[in-house]
């Protein structure tokens, strides 16, 4: 008995570590990271446990990443990150070996497409959760508009792993704009 | 419960108190020894014990039940995003149901060892409080993960439940989860009912066959769909090879629930692996009367690679088929009429293989198909109406009545000769039902 008390609370203490760790490293990305500005549209689809959230569909994700390695669909790989004119983030490159310090990447899921065309991926971050309320006004809010230049994701990005810290529309995070709308 | 306890005969507590009264007299006589007492008092239980036991049972069942409302209260109170908290509190708030349900769970393993209500409903509320607490961190931080992930985070963080909390509820929901998986994604997530097996089996030897029919049932029905989905679909490189897979995987079940359950367990839902057996052997039997079925093509040579997932249900193709073959092999003496019905549709599963190697004509499959459901769902008939089995005499008028059903809406097959085949076999009935009530009546005449 007394031998499986000490499994029952290591159980417990792994219980508590995984969500600890998950906050841990949430806050490392959104301390010390990067932060780009990734344009998205956003949709409000439901998780059954998580509630409502909108699922960003990037821009950068509208063609395929130059590559000049061979993936298969479902591979792990690193997606170097740039810059583009306008000062909205962009996919230089997709590469299997980890680049060096200084260049910033994100660890992506490999998607359809080739080495000569280049290939799409998934990125991490497309989820942003909202209350029941806030979550289909954020659709309508976006979708209702005639153009949606102006619609980004603040992502913060440390050592491939990438957190979303806001959406932003009209330059005004996403709640902000809602009230304004509602004002109006 | 164990078997011992239920083999015993049910007696008044006043009769129990009177037959200890007594043995102890006799051994105080010098009757009958101290070992043999024990064991004569042994064979009796009373009635109390049993209604004990019965409103001991419906009172874990409801405190589950109740810890099952609550826990998925949690998850959906938290699942409402609460979006005007802080971080903190939110933080706060994740880890706070974790901790009260462990808090329940460990006052339950340290001070109350006993109670079996207990036990179940914190471990069930610990169930619930993980996906809770990975849920509201995942929310907070817009944590990127579609359900899989999240179900396999929740599983592998709450499978140790099962066996340190001793918690039968939370096996059932872990089943279930499993079976969820095996659902969402092409992969070989049935894998994971091996972690369960040696509770399976500790419920086995302990006889709680409540217990281990629901979870036989959910465990089996998941690998079904797991390698039929994972199997049958467009570019899979094991496409074509999926029905017969699933065949074989029928047949194994129905193996297996005799192999375990014995010959004499002829209920439907007292013996899952055979019941579930006998319907897949029926639907896919019913599948292959159809024109448009390809023989399996070369593994390797297909687009998409072979991964896990194939080489898993490759697996478990092999194992069936082996399976199977041993027990015809040794046990093909005590098999019933109704056994080798079931069974002889194994037949299809190595005409499937040797198709691979040797090119067949469809003809070939369709009307052996056709013929062998025909044999045997009269065969199953007569069975039922001889044995007054009615379980078998509605299995197989049903398996006759949707392959007639299926002929009839058969477009392959030109109308003259589906009307011509209709009437012969529709003659053949009225025939032999007239010959076997004359059959009948001689008989009773001479007796």
């Amino acid at each position: 008995m007394k031998y499986s008390k000490i499994w029952i609370v290591a159980l417990f203490v792994v219980q508590l570590a995984a969500p600890g760790y998950m906050i841990f490293e949430q806050q490392q990305i959104l301390s010390h990271g990067e932060v780009y500005k990734f344009k998205t549209q956003p949709i409000d689809p439901y998780d059954p446990f998580r509630g409502r959230y909108v699922t960003l569909t990037y821009n950068i994700n509208a063609n395929p990443i130059p590559t000049e390695q061979t993936f298969q669909r479902g591979d792990w790989a690193y997606a170097l990150l740039s810059v583009d004119s306008e000062g909205y983030a962009m996919f230089t490159k997709l590469v299997a070996d980890e680049p060096n310090a200084g260049q910033d990447y994100i660890t992506v899921e490999v998607s359809w497409g080739g080495q000569d065309r280049g290939h799409y991926v998934d990125v991490p971050f497309n989820r942003y959760y909202a209350s029941e309320e806030t979550a289909p006004n954020i659709e309508r809010a976006v979708w209702r508009r005639e153009t949606v230049d102006d619609v980004y994701a603040e992502v913060s990005v440390l050592d491939g792993k990438a957190t979303l810290k806001e959406l932003y529309v009209d330059g005004l995070p996403i709640r902000e704009y809602l009230e304004t709308q509602t004002k109006q | 419960m164990t078997q011992h306890n239920q083999n015993k005969k049910i007696v008044t507590t006043e009769q129990l108190q009177w037959l200890k009264r007594e043995s102890n007299l006799w051994q105080e006589q010098g009757l009958v020894s101290n070992e043999a007492k024990n064991s004569i008092l042994d064979l009796y239980r009373s009635q109390e014990d049993g209604d004990e036991r019965r409103s001991a049972l419906s009172n874990i069942l409801l405190v589950s039940l109740g810890a099952l409302l609550i826990g998925g209260g949690i998850i959906l109170l938290l699942a409402h995003n609460w979006e005007n908290f802080g971080t903190g509190v939110r933080t706060f708030l994740s880890f706070l149901p974790l901790v009260l349900a462990q808090a329940l769970c460990w006052y339950g393993v340290q001070y109350q060892p006993q109670s079996r209500p207990l036990r179940e409903s914190g471990a069930v509320l610990l169930f619930f409080a993980v996906a809770a607490s990975i849920a509201l961190i995942s929310q907070t931080y817009h944590i990127y993960g579609d359900l899989e992930r999240f179900l396999v985070v929740w599983l592998l963080l709450t499978l140790p439940i099962v066996y340190l909390m001793r918690s039968a509820t939370t096996l059932m929901l872990i089943s279930a989860i499993i079976l969820w998986l095996c659902c969402l994604e092409r992969e070989p997530y049935w894998l994971l009912y091996i972690a369960l097996a040696p509770y399976l089996y500790k419920l086995h030897r302990q006889n709680s066959r409540l217990l281990l029919h629901w979870s036989l049932w959910i465990g089996l029905v998941g690998l079904t769909i797991s390698v039929v989905y994972g199997s049958s679909y467009y570019a899979s490189p094991l496409d074509h090879w999926g029905i017969y897979i699933a065949l074989a995987l029928g047949c194994a079940f129905y193996a297996l629930g005799y192999w375990w359950f014995g010959f004499d367990n002829s209920k439907f839902w007292t013996n899952a692996p055979t019941s579930l057996g006998i319907l897949i052997i029926g639907l896919i039997s019913l599948m292959f009367t159809w024109y448009g079925r390809t023989l399996p093509s070369d593994l390797w040579q297909v687009e998409s690679p072979m991964t896990l997932n194939e080489y898993a249900i490759l697996t478990i193709f092999t194992v069936s088929i082996v399976f199977t073959a041993l027990f015809i092999t040794r046990n093909w003496k005590v098999l019933s009429v109704s056994n080798w019905v079931a069974l002889s549709s194994f037949a299809f599963v190595l005409l499937g293989i040797t198709g691979f190697f040797i090119h067949q004509n469809q003809n070939v499959f369709v009307i052996a198909s056709n013929l062998y459901i025909l044999t045997g769902s009269v065969l199953l008939m007569f069975q039922g109406i001889n044995r007054n089995r009615l379980l078998l005499l509605n299995g197989g008028l049903i398996w006759f009545s949707l392959l007639v059903l299926f002929r009839f809406f058969d477009s392959d097959i030109p109308f003259v000769y589906k009307g011509v085949i209709f009437i012969v076999i529709g003659s053949a009935f009225i025939a032999t039902n007239i010959w076997f009530k004359k059959k009948h009546h001689v008989k009773g005449g001479q007796s």
